[in-house]
């Protein structure tokens, strides 16, 4: 069990959160993480198009299919989880609901690390998935909490003055929605990763290579410096646990056990992938947005307390996935597949 | 002795996330321009660490006195809508008073 985070990966974010515990002055250059998550996205995009130029299209769709019924339907099961427990308001469980529903590119790239580390093969689709999944949840959060804003303002009563002021207000709501769809879909980790699909798709395989030492042979270490300064946020977030409360650092583990168990029984029966393929996908049903999903939230559902979705996201589901959660995915990937 | 003239500093510090929709407000409302600045600090809504998804913007404009209640209503309109933004108005002396008159960007 103990070898599962003996990866240089895994061990650079326990790193980031010993110096955040003990105090180190440690602190990295600003913007680091953006520059390493650019480069990682764009790797990882180059080297999945290399692959998917040799992909059939029926199993492409399939899985694309599978990406967007699980990026619409896990944000309104983590919504309703939310509602049920009455300890957050409805515009909170939105906003939390749309990150549970998104997915965390730096987890994907150290289930990554862990198949690797372990020789195990893993097919290409779920990469497009990646790119695919990051998008719907942001629209369903944005509707649920709409929908969660016009009870509050039904609520409140409508007498005629109201009633006008909202008609208005129903207008600046579309105008709003229209925006944000927008962001969404064009959305700078979407642009990266399926751009970075299409060049290395289409891409001369003799030019391709000269890509290689950028796209194979630096990419474990970036991705290293990338975890080592995300394992600092997490910790950063620690003392936060006391202000969400035990209820919700509960729904921040139970999550991604639930979307992991989704995850493994659509890789594999669905999907028909092997270990690998279908320990990805249980990562990516598992895995919370951290980086595109937030400010999308603050713009749009501005009554949400924004500490309470970042610590859920990065200071509990993030590190769970990444200690506790890749290695289980891929021992119920390999029970499925065993059996 | 060097003339100063009266003017109005407005201060603003919000996400970054909002940087887009207040270019646009002064944009509208016909001020001379703005200066951003990343920004880093603690309140309300706990510590801002700066990173990309959690990144604060210290934004300063500078107008004559009859143009700060038209952006002001804009601002508060923002903050009734549930965003969080800090605002303050202080009074300011500058040397160059026509370099506050001319809306930006065209």
């Amino acid at each position: 069990m103990l070898s599962n985070l003996m990866i240089p990966a895994v061990l650079f974010f326990g790193l980031g959160v010993l110096a955040r515990l003990i105090k180190s002055d440690l602190k990295f250059p600003p913007d680091l993480a953006k520059a390493l998550s650019i480069y990682l996205l764009m790797a990882i995009g180059l080297h999945g198009g290399v692959e998917l130029a040799k992909v059939e299209l029926a199993a492409a769709v399939n899985a694309i299919a599978w990406a967007l019924i699980l990026g619409f339907s896990m944000p309104i099961l983590g919504y309703w989880l939310l509602v049920v427990t009455r300890r957050v308001s409805p515009m909170d469980a939105a906003a939390i609901a749309a990150h549970y529903g998104s997915v965390s590119a730096g987890t994907f790239l150290t289930a990554i690390a862990f198949l690797d580390a372990k020789g195990i093969d893993y097919e290409t689709y779920p990469l497009i998935m990646l790119a695919v999944m990051e998008s719907p949840a942001i629209i369903v959060g944005l509707l649920l909490a709409a929908q969660a804003r016009q009870k509050v303002k039904l609520g409140a009563g409508g007498d005629g003055a109201s009633m006008v002021a909202n008609g208005n207000e129903n207008g600046d709501e579309r105008a709003r929605l229209g925006t944000l769809l927008h962001e969404a879909l064009t959305n700078s980790s979407v642009v990266i990763l399926v751009g970075s699909m299409v060049i290395g798709a289409i891409s001369l395989p003799g030019a391709m290579d000269t890509l290689k030492p950028f796209i194979d042979e630096i990419f474990m270490g970036a991705l290293c410096l990338f975890l080592f300064e995300m394992g600092m946020e997490a910790a950063r977030r620690l003392k936060d646990f006391k202000q969400v409360g035990a209820l919700l650092v509960g729904y921040g583990i139970l999550m991604p056990l639930i979307g992991g168990t989704v995850g493994v029984a659509i890789g594999h029966y669905a999907l028909g992938f092997g270990v690998g393929g279908t320990t990805l996908v249980a990562v990516l049903a598992a895995s919370a947005s951290y980086i595109a999903v937030p400010p999308a939230m603050r713009l749009a559902v501005p009554e949400a307390n924004p500490s309470l979705y970042l610590t859920l996201s990065l200071g509990i589901t993030f590190p769970f996935n990444v200690v506790l959660g890749i290695p289980l995915y891929h021992g119920m990937a390999s029970m499925l597949a065993g059996s | 002795m060097v003339d100063l003239y009266p003017e109005k500093l407005i201060t603003i510090i919000t996400t970054s996330a909002l940087e887009d929709r207040l270019v646009r407000i002064f944009r509208e409302r016909g001020t001379s321009g703005y200066t951003l600045v990343p920004a880093r600090g603690a309140g309300s809504r706990g510590e801002q660490s700066g990173l990309e998804f959690d990144a604060n913007i210290l934004v300063k404009v500078v107008l004559p006195g009859d143009r700060v209640d038209t952006v002001l209503d804009d601002l508060k309109r923002m903050i009734g809508k549930g965003y969080h933004l800090t605002v303050y108005v202080s009074d300011v002396s500058v040397i160059t008073p026509e370099k506050f008159t001319k809306p930006f960007g065209g």
